[in-house]
């Protein structure tokens, strides 16, 4: 059986980004009450082939739909 | 025919696996895919993998196979040519339908052999097909450096060390160790760490974290200067008897 741990670099690169967003709030303490998720799935729990390819089509479209002309 | 019905009937003559984009896609995350990814059961060999798909090709004469152009793209193959091709490309795809198939001899990071556990850990989904489990679809998005693979990693690993966390509070000693060896986060070393009541976990949680830090993971590097605050001194000459063999673990994680 294959194990898994994660790529250095994507680590780095991850690790890197975090410290990018820490100078950009200037140590300035993350809010106490932040706003819950607020998004709805395009299909609540999808367990077939039609439900992914039906998720997948309607991102695509949705980029379509919202890209800048 | 429609690629759903394709892949049906692939999956009506050998076992198959769905990888790939709808495979992310069916384990949570909304995302876009141009293409079905199959893994089909390649043993005994490559002519029993390469026969349903030549079925296929034979009976639809709209669709046709491709296999990946070393200058970028796809080109067309005959059907005689599926079994040499899925050999040395270790896929082939399959066009003139809504949504390509690519369909996989072999996936990135696995041998032929690995198909068996990994059929075995998948979920059933519909017509025989099988959903690739978390652990082994991150295996497969390991080697590709597609900016999309690393959201996909991300995603994946979160949900897994969502359910890690969970089940090393409540599992066996023996089964922790096993998860652990299986897959591993500096997040998830670090919980087994702070959160698990055995010596031996707490203990191969070190470890890994040890490993990692010398590898060069900087969240790892992290995890372990906070939590050396958290205890005596002593630790680093305990952690370098973390080289010799695992069944010291247990006494390790006693002594920490």
């Amino acid at each position: 059986m294959k194990s898994y741990r994660p790529n250095v670099e994507m680590q780095k690169r991850r690790y890197s980004l975090r410290l990018s967003l820490l100078r950009l709030r200037k140590g300035k303490p993350l809010p106490t009450q932040a706003i819950v998720s607020n998004s709805e799935p395009w299909i609540e729990n999808p367990r077939s082939l039609a439900d992914a390819e039906a998720i997948s089509d309607s991102v695509e479209r949705s980029m379509e739909g919202w890209s800048l002309k | 025919m429609t690629a759903q019905e394709a892949v049906a009937f692939l999956a009506s003559k050998r076992r198959t696996v769905l990888l790939g984009g709808l495979a992310v896609i069916l384990h949570g995350l909304s995302r876009n895919t141009k293409d079905f990814d199959i893994w089909l059961d390649p043993l005994p060999d490559v002519q029993s993998w390469a026969a349903p798909i030549q079925q296929l090709l034979t009976r639809e004469a709209s669709l046709q196979a491709q296999q990946i152009s070393s200058f970028g793209g796809w080109k067309p193959i005959s059907v005689g040519d599926v079994p040499v091709v899925g050999s040395k490309d270790r896929l082939i795809r399959i066009v003139g339908i809504e949504r390509p198939i690519d369909v996989f001899f072999v996936p990135n990071e696995f041998e032929a052999v690995d198909f068996e556990g990994v059929w075995e850990r998948g979920i059933s989904i519909e017509h025989g097909v099988r959903l690739i489990e978390a652990i082994d679809l991150i295996i497969t998005k390991q080697l590709t450096d597609r900016p999309q693979d690393e959201t996909d990693i991300r995603f994946l690993t979160n949900k897994i060390e969502a359910q890690y966390r969970e089940r090393l509070r409540t599992c066996s000693e023996a089964e922790a160790v096993s998860m652990l060896d299986r897959f591993a986060t500096p997040e998830i070393a670090a919980i087994a760490v702070r959160e698990s009541k055995a010596d031996s976990i707490r203990a191969v949680g070190w470890r890994i974290l040890y490993e990692m830090r010398d590898n060069g993971d900087p969240f790892a590097a992290e995890f372990i200067t906070e939590m050396e605050r958290e205890r005596p001194a002593k630790v680093e000459e305990l952690l370098r008897q973390q080289k010799k063999p695992p069944e010291q673990d247990q006494d390790l994680g006693r002594s920490l």
